[in-house]
């Protein structure tokens, strides 16, 4: 009797410490500054599961400089100099959200641009952007919906 | 080599031609460069902007297949969310 309570037990505990130990993780997981590097390198790997998702990774690293491809993975978002307006700042962030822009520096207006079908991976939409503001700034911007500071602030 | 890259859901699909090849009439080439050329035109009526990449240089829209570039990008449409 008193061993079957010794088990149940030992297995309670180690259930309880299980799953102390999973919400630490996810915990970590979740910390943008943790994630924005851990989820590149994890994709970037062999082994990782999901073939598009490591291609899409691949190509982003390749198609961005060493300095931005850093700047992304420190800060999660991909800081680009407008071509058309001098002192003007694209904001993409990895993953959800929209991309900012800043006039010097200062928040001016939000943009919401997205993908007309959905399911590409989350380098590919980063990716997506910078080449549009690159190759297209006006055609992106008239394509853009606009969310002026004085709507959200 | 030439690239013609596709992004979609299944990361990017590629497409490539010998460019030095595709110069001296090598019909393999050939072959692999008017396909290129196909997709592109194809991706192209489905509303895909066509982007050509260099190394250090800024993205560059084209709106012609051009098959001395090393790298095109098409990017699916994109729509005001």
């Amino acid at each position: 009797m008193n061993s079957l309570s010794d088990t149940l037990g030992a297995v309670a505990v180690t259930t309880i410490i299980l799953i102390l130990v999973g919400k630490f993780v996810l915990m970590l997981w979740s910390w943008p500054t943790l994630s924005a590097r851990m989820w590149p390198w994890l994709r970037m790997q062999k082994w990782w599961p999901v073939p598009a998702e490591r291609t899409a990774e691949m190509l982003l690293h390749d198609q961005l400089t060493p300095v931005q491809y850093h700047q992304l993975c420190d800060s999660g978002y991909l800081d680009l100099s407008s071509a058309l307006h001098p002192g003007r700042t694209y904001r993409i962030p990895r993953g959800p959200g929209q991309v900012l822009v800043l006039e010097h520096e200062r928040v001016s207006e939000r943009l919401c641009v997205q993908p007309a079908s959905g399911g590409l991976p989350e380098a590919d939409v980063v990716l997506i952007h910078k080449l549009l503001i690159e190759a297209d700034e006006e055609g992106y911007l008239h394509t853009a919906n606009h969310f002026p500071r004085s709507i959200w602030h | 080599m030439g690239v013609l890259r596709v992004l979609s859901h299944r990361g990017d699909d590629r497409y490539t031609w010998e460019r030095n090849a595709v110069e001296v009439g090598d019909p393999e080439a050939v072959a692999a460069v008017r396909e290129a050329e196909r997709i592109f035109a194809e991706q192209r009526e489905k509303g895909a902007t066509a982007v050509k990449v260099a190394p250090g240089k800024p993205a560059e829209r084209i709106d012609r297949f051009d098959p001395e570039a090393q790298e095109i990008v098409m990017i699916p449409r994109v729509v005001g969310g």
